[in-house]
């Protein structure tokens, strides 16, 4: 962050003095786009970055550096496929170790966010000895929680005593507990006693509202065949009637089982997304 | 808020009154394609020109200009941050005031009808010289708020020297004044007693006996199963089709009367802003409008 601090510093200097500023030195567009991130107009940020790509890049600053930054950019403004493109740029330019770590890091996070836990897996899994990076193994541990293998996840956060993988570790721990219903069990409960199975999926209203209904249909075809016998039409009309509702009441409990799992799922993503979010509080987007 | 009335203001923001000098390559850049439409991309170049010149006596004009990319772009939340910036980086009072003024303007169109009103009343109370501007925005903000005998006193003071010709004007402002508005409480209140009588009372016969033959043929079989001897029945009927219908009824009853009133109140700001427009004495090169 220091590099286009100092720089913007000697712009706004040289403006002050009086001097005409040249506005699209490679310097000055990446000290604009510093400020853009800052401010956090990150979409055109990203487009600034774009265009000191576009220009010779400056000694003391490298390629992988400026698509990290750019990468940054356009994740935060949640234009993910365009963050992934200049990640998979960055990752390709760079040289160093601990660059091509920080990179693929990058990469794994931004599929992470593009709801693409499997690639994300995939990606973090190739890179040679991303079993040794804590940094990978978080990712990796993140994407087999969104995937439903906590076993696994917790196998890949091993015993490391930081507290952000420790909250990673209460995650995968709270989705293997985590009390999913069945939407066969739900179907066979709403068919034995009407509304049981909403009952079963949380919803405990709508099943008692259920019950009474089939059952009040129920028993008014049984009275008006009994009064009436079996040529009754208001019996045969009640039937038809609580027929139909059973039927649509099995079918509500499969849906409200589905929505409950559904439910449960997106809260431990949303919760997983804020422990590893696509644009930090605080963040920067200058990587060097 | 009244689609007309949004563009009236807002187009006071589009037409800045003193057109920019386009010396600086950033300036330039973003009139250039504020001209061509491209608002995103002048929105960056006013940002550079800031970006690098904190301090310019332009900097205000700066911020206009982002404010009107934004409104054209249907960004209002934004454009008023930025109107914001631009009347608090406005070097003169009467730059001020016309900034201030044009943040009303965006206010407005926000639907932020209270805080536009704050503003102006702030400018009312601490400006000195307030023209014919102020007024007429105070007009404008009284005709959307529906408050008739404010909006007139307004309006006689934007157009102290033009008695005559606002004749017309105070006649629809007195018949706005006169319009007898349906309470809802009311409507639900006799809907609830004969279904359907709160709908007529809002003034709406077809939606009326709708309510009262759905309501009413319910109740009739609730009735006659309970005669006949069929109790399970009657209770089903009424527990379920007639509560649903009744409660609907009620409750419809009170919107339609919301409904009406809104409309009411609509119609007569569209003749007032028509008549207002007609005027001679309006000044139609500031307050531009689309028609």
């Amino acid at each position: 962050m220091r590099s286009p601090c100092a720089a913007a510093v000697l712009l706004l200097s040289a403006c002050l003095a009086g001097a005409e500023p040249d506005y699209f030195a490679p310097e000055a567009v990446a000290a604009f786009a510093e400020h853009l991130f800052l401010e956090g107009d990150f979409l055109r940020a990203g487009y600034e970055y774009e265009r000191y790509l576009f220009a010779q890049i400056p000694e003391g600053d490298s390629l992988a550096a400026a698509h990290e930054r750019a990468g940054r950019a356009f994740r935060c403004g949640g234009d993910f496929g365009r963050a992934l493109g200049h990640f998979r740029a960055g990752f390709e330019a760079a040289a160093a170790e601990a660059d091509r770590e920080r990179a693929a890091a990058e990469i794994g996070l931004t599929y992470l966010h593009l709801d693409d836990a499997a690639g994300s897996l995939r990606f973090l899994q190739q890179q040679p000895g991303w079993e040794a990076s804590v940094q990978l193994r978080r990712l990796a541990a993140g994407d087999l929680i969104l995937l439903g293998r906590w076993e696994e996840a917790l196998g890949a956060l091993g015993g490391h005593p930081d507290a952000e993988v420790e909250q990673l570790r209460a995650l995968a721990r709270r989705g293997a507990a985590m009390n999913r219903k069945s939407p066969a069990l739900a179907a066979v409960l709403s068919s034995v006693v009407p509304g049981a199975g909403k009952m079963y999926a949380g919803e405990f209203g709508d099943g008692v509202q259920s019950l009474l209904l089939v059952g009040a249909l129920a028993a008014l075809s049984i009275v008006s065949f009994h009064d009436e016998g079996v040529q009754s039409w208001r019996g045969w009309l009640y039937v038809s009637m609580g027929g139909l509702m059973h039927a649509g009441n099995i079918y509500g409990s499969v849906v409200s089982a589905r929505r409950y799992n559904q439910k449960q799922h997106e809260t431990l993503r949303e919760d997983l997304r804020a422990l590893l979010p696509a644009c930090p509080p605080g963040a920067s987007a200058d990587a060097r | 808020m009244p689609a007309r009335l949004a563009a009236l203001f807002l187009l006071v923001l589009a037409f800045p009154a003193q057109p920019a000098r386009a010396d600086d390559p950033a300036f330039a850049q973003g009139d250039a394609f504020q001209r061509s439409g491209a608002f995103a991309e002048a929105v960056t170049e006013y940002k550079r020109f800031l970006f690098f010149n904190p301090e310019s006596a332009r900097a205000g004009e700066a911020h206009s200009r982002i404010a009107s990319c934004l409104l054209a772009e249907g960004r209002l939340g934004e454009a008023v941050g930025a109107l914001r910036l631009a009347a608090a980086a406005a070097g003169l009072e009467a730059e001020r005031v016309e900034r201030q003024l044009e943040l009303v303007g965006a206010l407005l169109g926000a639907g932020k009808d209270a805080e536009a009103e704050l503003e102006l009343l702030r400018l009312q109370a601490f400006s000195g010289d307030q023209g014919r501007d102020l007024p007429l925005h105070l007009a404008l903000l009284r005709i959307y708020q529906g408050r008739w005998e404010e909006a007139e006193g307004a309006l006689r003071q934007a157009f102290p020297e033009n008695a005559a010709q606002l004749q017309r004007l105070r006649e629809l402002l007195a018949d706005a004044r006169k319009l007898k508005l349906k309470s809802p409480q009311t409507a639900r209140l006799l809907s609830a007693v004969l279904p359907g009588a709160g709908q007529a009372y809002a003034g709406d016969a077809p939606d009326a006996l709708n309510a009262l033959a759905v309501n009413g043929g319910i109740a009739t079989l609730v009735v006659a199963s309970a005669v006949n001897g069929y109790y399970p029945e009657a209770v089903l009927l009424l527990f379920f089709p007639l509560k649903r219908f009744y409660t609907g009824n009620i409750g419809n009853a009170g919107r339609l009367a919301q409904r009406r009133n809104a409309a009411a109140q609509e119609q007569n700001r569209q003749r007032i802003l028509d008549a207002l427009l007609g005027l001679p004495a309006w000044p139609a090169a500031q307050f531009a409008t689309s028609e």
